[in-house]
């Protein structure tokens, strides 16, 4: 028995070969040979520089800053969004579902300049509130820290709202009925139940939308203010005037720093909170005099609703109506908002962005739907993505499951897997590149996956762990009480309730791969040639309306495989005998 | 389970890994077939480039040509460091030539193979052959300053406007110092304090130091009232619609090169497609394309005056302004992309 649980401990390290493997090679040795830059030479003085000069602090203070209101922001905004869409069956949660996704279908250069119309002089929010006569100037609303944080906050919204609904999916909701009868009105319950069963939840969906948000350069560098700089678009800059590269990568030594300071501490922080969500454990481990006090206000009371108070129930529950009604017209036209200026754009007639276009065509789907290369380097790019995708699934399920529900050392284990995000791409890029072309892989499809799972892989990992953190550890222990062996404990039990969180993770590796140029750019030569290379060369020259186009041809697509799910459930809805 | 699992995972990514390796060799031999590899930056400028370079090179000189794209200073120090060298030649604007001359990414030109007279010398460099010119230019709303604006307007405070400029230190100094009264022959070596005080003028007027596709949206979008700027760009601009105008007045034009990187596979005929593309007919038919302008004197002669009065480089509108010399920021560009980077974010 004890041989046997020894061996199964030691088997369960092996899942974590491959992820740690990839960590190795595809990203520990590609930041290596990097690394003679920022640390070759007068490194004292460099890291000095960065440290010691007003500026540098003020660079790396602000990307801070930046990075923790838009996650806040980010957080505060998604949190009820991502309990509707855990509530929501059939029709509503496709619908919920595609809103969430807008963010992520549009090309970023095109999302970017969306906000410059609509918050620009001549834009939708200063034509508005001249024309009620609020204003008699047009406000500065560009280039402030405001517009970078709505441009962040909106692009983050879907994985944030992901991350929270793998896990608030498994909450019980009779939880709150219970919560209810106890009398806990809906706020109440929500706060004191929901919120510490969904803390895994929170704690992944934060830590990405950090990540992603400090790597940021393309928003920061159009729609900010140069007096506000963020640290990734001060090493693009950097990189690209072709000056200091070995102050670049110190400077991407810093970012990486500082990001992993913030990551460990949210994992601190979620761990403390988080003891919340495995009371049986807690009731086990803890002597009962240090348990909390039971809150027993609520018992005495009686459990049906006085009679002076049904009116002000009520009216109650209508103002939570409402209030929930307002709220997701708010979230919808924040999220969509972008879309108004996107779809004209991408039927312009004009060779560049303009808004409002001087006239309509197809000429941009014709360009991009009618020629060979545009089609194959969708097709690529789909390709990749999809590798990506399997690859980074499997790694995800294997570093779960071989980390199980107390790995002891998870705090470093989590840190390390989540490091490939904190460097900033075009750093990590450059290594790739002097690591892979050492044995061919440069320029090759399997370059380009391996780089885009590094970067994909800590994604999904967080939100498959964040599904499997939420999964009932009783269920799997009482399969294999009743004989199942562990492949069938893993088949029958623990997959099927993995199955949302790989759903979710697929989905985000699928489209993070899809849009990720910095790296492919870099990687790809004269076989590759991706999607977001060939947008990213338009833009170049002519800041042409391709991107937009090729935005309106996802959602497009995505539409239409929203609309065939909502046929087939209401198809369904038509057959059943029983209501639903 | 862990056991199955373990090894599927292993085998699937032993695939992976292979697959990569085992297809790389042969990547590279299905793109070496004597085919000279040009890279560029993609997009219309690269179309241009095609129809007057890349595609008739094989009928003309004998050279057929490989076009990619991607050329920046980062990427060719990494191909060369990685020595893993698949481009022949590249096209590299001024800055990023001098920082590929300087980290010894490059081989030098074969002068007794590339021969063209109508080039100027100081565009037939040891590493590099200027072959194209664009310009940084003034420009402004008509709505806005139905009369035009002067360079020194440009730094006048009294002169109330929203400016845009470039997020670079170059361009933007010279064209402060040339607003300032500078004259073009005198202008390096550069009196950075100089420009950087007359920049700061106006510092509380400039909504931003941006990139030129950010630069040319505003312009369209009507977020600024005056620009330095590509001209080029504006000029996409106002093809777009946007209702500008802009000037050779303190304009700053700069080079870009034909450039061989050092360990290229084919050398030899890397020379010849430089040689064929700084030919007059080839630098004239790239201007007809697109409205850049020719470093060989002898292709002005074949262009259409209607076209050539409006290119970058040319003797009149060069008049009015100053060539970058990359020569000068070669030895300076660290010192002062340091001092501009902290004077842009304070």
């Amino acid at each position: 028995m004890t041989k046997r649980l020894v061996g199964r401990v030691d088997l369960k390290w092996l899942l974590l070969v491959p992820a740690f493997a990839l960590l190795l090679l595809a990203f520990a040795v590609p930041l290596l040979s990097i690394v003679p830059d920022a640390f070759g030479g007068d490194v004292v003085r460099r890291f000095l520089r960065i440290v010691g000069s007003p500026v540098y602090r003020t660079v790396i203070w602000t990307t801070l800053r930046v990075s923790l209101e838009a996650t806040a922001s980010t957080l505060v905004i998604s949190l009820p969004l991502a309990w509707f869409l855990s509530q929501a069956r059939g029709v509503p949660a496709l619908l919920l579902g595609l809103l969430v996704l807008v963010p992520f279908l549009t090309n970023v250069l095109v999302r970017t300049y969306a906000w410059v119309a609509i918050l620009g002089q001549r834009g939708f929010v200063n034509a508005v509130l001249l024309g009620l006569g609020v204003i008699s100037q047009p406000l500065p609303l560009l280039f402030s820290e405001p517009a970078v944080l709505l441009a962040l906050v909106q692009c983050s919204i879907p994985m944030m709202v992901f991350a929270l609904v793998t896990v608030l999916r498994r909450i019980d909701v009779r939880i709150l009925l219970a919560a209810n009868t106890l009398g806990a009105n809906r706020l109440r319950a929500f706060l004191d139940n929901v919120l510490p069963m969904a803390v895994r939840g929170i704690q992944s969906g934060v830590t990405i939308t950090f990540l992603f948000t400090m790597a940021t350069f393309i928003a920061p560098a159009f729609l900010g203010n140069q007096r506000q700089q963020m640290l990734a678009q001060v090493i693009q800059s950097e990189l690209d005037s072709g000056s200091d590269w070995a102050f670049a990568a110190a400077l991407g030594v810093t970012l990486a720093a500082v990001a992993t300071v913030v990551v460990l501490a949210i994992a601190k922080a979620g761990r403390r909170l988080s003891r919340w969500q495995r009371p049986m454990a807690a009731a086990a481990t803890l002597p009962r005099a240090q348990k909390r006090p039971i809150d027993q206000k609520a018992l005495g009371k009686p459990v049906g609703m006085p009679k002076p108070r049904i009116r002000l129930f009520v009216t109650w529950r209508g103002g939570a109506r409402l209030v929930q009604w307002s709220y997701l017209c708010l979230v919808s036209v924040f999220i969509l908002i972008p879309l108004f200026v996107l779809i004209p754009v991408s039927f312009s007639s004009a060779s560049a962005l303009v808004f409002p276009p001087p006239g309509y065509s197809l000429r941009w789907f014709e360009q991009i739907l009618g020629s060979p290369e545009w089609v194959a380097a969708g097709l690529t790019s789909l390709r990749i993505a999809a590798a990506t995708c399997l690859l980074s699934l499997i790694l995800a399920v294997a570093t779960v499951l071989g980390m199980g529900p107390h790995f002891r050392i998870r705090g470093i284990a989590e840190a390390t897997v989540l490091s490939p995000l904190s460097v900033p791409a075009v750093v990590y890029a450059l290594g790739a590149y002097l690591a892979f072309a050492r044995v061919g892989l440069v320029d090759t499809e399997t370059g380009i996956v391996l780089a885009h799972t590094v970067l994909v892989f800590p994604v999904t990992y967080l939100v498959v762990a964040a599904t499997y953190s939420s999964i009932d550890l009783g269920l799997h222990r009482a399969a294999a009480t009743l004989g199942a062996d562990p492949l069938r404990v893993f088949t029958t039990v623990l997959f099927p309730l993995l199955l949302p969180g790989l759903a979710v993770g697929a989905l985000l590796a699928t489209l993070l791969s899809f849009d990720e140029s910095v790296v492919s750019i870099f990687l790809s030569n004269l076989n590759v040639v991706t999607l977001p290379r060939k947008l990213w060369e338009g833009i170049r020259f002519d800041s042409s309306p391709e991107p937009a186009a090729v935005s309106v041809v996802l959602l497009a697509v995505t539409c239409v495989g929203i609309a065939a799910g909502i046929a087939v459930i209401l198809g369904r809805k038509k057959k059943a005998v029983l209501p639903l | 389970m862990v056991q199955i699992d373990k090894r599927r995972l292993g085998k699937a990514i032993g695939l992976v890994f292979l697959a990569g390796v085992a297809s790389s060799p042969l990547a590279v031999s299905a793109a070496d077939t004597a085919r000279v590899v040009v890279a560029s930056y993609g997009g219309s400028f690269q179309e241009a480039q095609s129809k007057a370079f890349f595609e008739p090179s094989f009928k003309a000189a004998g050279v057929s040509v490989l076009a990619t794209t991607g050329t920046s200073y980062p990427k060719v120090k990494a191909m060369v460091q990685s020595g893993n060298v698949t481009w022949d030649v590249v096209s590299a604007d001024a800055a990023a030539f001098e920082s590929e001359v300087k980290d010894g990414l490059l081989q030098p030109i074969d002068y007794s193979a590339v021969t063209a007279d109508g080039i100027p010398d100081q565009f037939r460099t040891k590493y590099g052959v200027g072959y194209m010119q664009f310009s940084e230019n003034l420009a402004w709303s008509k709505a806005k300053f139905p009369a035009g604006l002067t360079p020194a307007q440009f730094f006048d405070p009294a002169v109330k406007a929203r400016r845009v400029m470039l997020a670079l230190p170059y361009y933007n100094l010279e064209f402060a110092l040339l607003a300032d009264g500078v004259k073009p022959a005198d202008l390096y070596p550069l009196d950075v304090d100089r420009g950087l005080r007359v920049i700061d003028r106006i510092k509380d007027q400039v909504v931003g130091f941006k990139s030129p596709s950010d630069v040319q949206a505003l312009i369209q979008q009507g977020e600024v009232d005056a620009a330095f700027a590509p001209g080029g760009r504006v000029g996409n601009a106002i093809k777009a619609g946007a209702d500008w105008a802009y000037t050779w007045n303190a304009s700053v034009s700069i080079v870009e090169y034909w450039a061989v990187v050092k360990g290229a596979p084919h050398p030899a005929d890397a020379m010849k497609f430089i040689n064929f593309a700084v030919q007059p007919q080839q630098q004239a038919a790239l201007s007809r394309l697109i409205p850049y302008g020719p470093t060989n004197v002898d292709a002005l002669k074949l262009l259409d005056p209607a076209i050539a009065k409006d290119l970058p480089g040319t003797p009149e509108n060069e008049r009015f302004g100053a060539v970058l010399n990359s020569r000068w920021w070669n030895v300076n560009l660290d010192a002062v992309v340091a001092r501009w980077n902290t004077y842009v974010m304070q």
